[in-house]
């Protein structure tokens, strides 16, 4: 018995290993600390962390991919699906192009410019349209000057989708934060848990 | 029938359709339908099925908001393109050309008529000569019914599941939609037809325009010019005109067909009337550039418009924002200097002092940065920016009168 148990081990945890590889959600909570990436933020209640990675969403992975460039997430969370609600928190190296535009961030850029590079990069996104700004304002994130953006635009299917993005330039890095869902419904349900969110991120170490 | 379910019926329809222009029938020949116009033309139901569908990506590209609503633009696009068409044809299709806000330079009709032009393609063109040929090219492709050709050639090959695979299987089931009732860019492929079918839109295109008295070399001129833009910018969309090899064809296709059938072509340009009306959308569209940190183009665009008019103040502050944006060595000395030349010109144009502002300011030199966008605050009061620029006045002066 005990050496049948003891065979069934390898297997058990070899399938553990090969199912923990393409499983696109893992559960996470509390505070949530990014050290390489130089950032904490509490994570909320009840959201799952989405692992873009795996194989089994690649489809959904492409649809998230023509919003905004994956690559640059660090901690993407949804409760309900990536499609119904996201929030999205990372950071882009200033020396690489945004995906839209060749115009390039850098160091010492004010808010407001840098806000506008965002918006310009958004506006020329041809897997997008109606692409509208409806608010853009100057705002703290990780209590450094930054700036807000509120916007919606329709994607597949002329879906409406709305959107909160939190932006500053911190040393070589754009950091970010944004929260998407589609407009109806949606996006009033967790804009309060974002900017809960948003409240809580914090840099590990100020002025790297 | 769902709408969705629709959209993604028509959707799957174009994406087989494109996928035929592009792999299924490389070598097409010229069209055997009788052309729209022509004694015997009659709607046939698989095309009137096609038109219907047509008419639903006409409404996405009409409620797209990228449509330049200039009516001095507008009229003047179309009372050259009534003067242009055939009369028969004008008599079956109700034809309309619009421009779209968009600097990829592009042109393309849809099957029922309607013809779309990119902004960024008229920032390429120099004439009114220019213009009629690209118009006489793309009313070509709906006279001799190139998409009926195209999607009844499609229905006949073998291709049919594996060109839909192809294509759609990059964009992913819910990518239909964006692909192409979703995207300009992926919408103006539509313009992109076999080789056949293209140098038949060529030749008919250069027969329409020298009709009308114009000089069929401009043709060449505006391909040669996109081609120069599309190197110089290394564009690589998947657009019709786009691609290199393409522009190239359709050079060298025109310079066949002019040295065959117009010898000795003679006809006028219209250069002064084309430069008028087209001068706010050509400006309009450097700003486009600008943005996409397109900047080379841009700057062709605005010098062209300087070399119009050189006290055009609009044309002026693009240079500025252009070089305030690109920051390269002199582009701050050459942005104030700018800035200034169109405050001078025009003082009540709040951006400038907006712009000149935030040049100093980021430059520290606070005094007349405070004084400029104090000035910009004053002429705009519900600047959509106030909040930034009353937070660096705060900076500057924290006991001032944005506490």
């Amino acid at each position: 018995m005990n050496r049948k148990l003891f065979c069934s081990f390898p297997l058990f945890l070899g399938l553990t290993l090969l199912t923990s590889c393409v499983v696109p959600y893992a559960q996470i909570s509390g505070k949530h600390v990014a050290s390489s990436e130089n950032f904490s933020v509490d994570v909320p209640d009840g959201w799952r962390q989405h692992n873009a990675s795996a194989d089994l969403v690649k489809k959904l992975k492409d649809i998230l991919e023509k919003r905004h460039k994956l690559e640059w997430d660090v901690l993407r969370l949804t409760r309900d699906g990536l499609l119904l609600q996201q929030i999205a928190i990372g950071r882009i190296p200033i020396e690489k192009e945004l995906p839209n535009t060749k115009r390039k961030l850098a160091q010492g850029m004010l808010p407001l410019d840098t806000a506008e590079l965002v918006i310009d990069n958004f506006r020329a996104n041809t897997n997008l349209t109606h692409q509208e700004i409806t608010e853009n304002a100057p705002a703290a994130f990780g209590g450094q000057p930054g700036f807000k953006l509120h916007y919606t635009y329709r994607a597949e299917e002329q879906l409406k989708m709305e959107g909160v993005f939190y932006g500053v330039l911190v040393g070589p890095w754009l950091y970010y934060a944004l929260y998407e869902a589609p407009a109806q419904h949606y996006f009033q349900k967790d804009l309060a848990v974002f900017d809960k969110t948003v409240a809580s991120f914090q840099f590990v170490k100020t002025g790297s | 029938m769902t709408r969705k379910q629709r959209n993604r019926r028509v959707a799957a329809r174009w994406i087989i359709l494109l996928g035929a222009i592009f792999f299924v029938l490389p070598g097409c020949s010229t069209s055997s339908l009788t052309p729209i116009g022509e004694q015997g033309f009659q709607l046939e139901e698989d095309e009137q099925r096609i038109w219907r569908e047509a008419r639903e990506l006409q409404k996405r590209f009409d409620q797209s908001g990228l449509i330049d609503e200039d009516p001095v633009l507008h009229d003047y696009i179309n009372q050259l393109a009534g003067r242009i068409a055939p009369e028969k044809f004008k008599e079956q299709v109700r034809m309309e050309v619009k421009v779209l806000k968009h600097p990829a330079p592009n042109a393309f009709a849809l099957p029922h008529g309607p013809l779309y032009i990119h902004s960024g393609f008229l920032a390429r063109m120099d004439s009114e000569a220019q213009l009629a040929a690209v118009l006489g090219h793309e009313m070509s492709h709906v006279v001799y019914r190139h998409t009926l050709q195209t999607f009844r050639s499609v229905k006949q090959g073998a291709a049919f599941t594996s060109t839909l695979a192809v294509i759609g299987a990059p964009a992913g089931i819910y990518g239909l939609g964006v692909v192409l009732l979703g995207s300009v860019g992926a919408l103006a492929a539509v313009s992109g037809y076999a080789q056949g079918l293209e140098e038949e839109a060529d030749g008919e295109g250069l027969r329409i325009m020298a009709r009308a008295g114009y000089d069929p070399h401009e043709a060449v001129r505006v391909m040669e010019s996109l081609k120069t833009y599309l190197e110089q910018e290394e564009i690589k969309e998947p657009f019709f005109f786009s691609t290199h090899p393409r522009v190239e064809e359709r050079i060298g296709s025109y310079r066949r067909i002019i040295a065959r059938e117009f010898a000795d072509p003679e006809g006028r340009q219209g250069k002064e009337e084309f430069t008028t009306k087209t001068a706010r959308a050509l400006l309009e569209n450097a700003l486009l550039e600008i943005s996409r940190g397109r900047f080379t183009a841009a700057q062709e665009g605005i010098e062209k418009s300087l070399a119009r008019d050189p006290t055009n103040s609009r044309a002026h502050f693009a240079l500025a924002e252009l070089f305030r944006q690109r920051s390269l060595d002199q582009d701050r000395v050459n942005a104030e200097s700018e800035y200034k030349i169109t405050i001078d010109l025009e003082p009540g144009m709040a951006e400038a002092h907006r712009g000149i502002g935030l040049l100093y300011y980021s430059t520290d030199r606070m005094k007349p940065a405070t004084e400029h966008l104090r000035t910009y605050l004053e002429l705009s009061p519900a600047a959509k920016d106030r909040a930034y620029i009353e937070q660096y006045l705060r900076k500057i002066d924290p006991g001032g009168m944005y506490p």
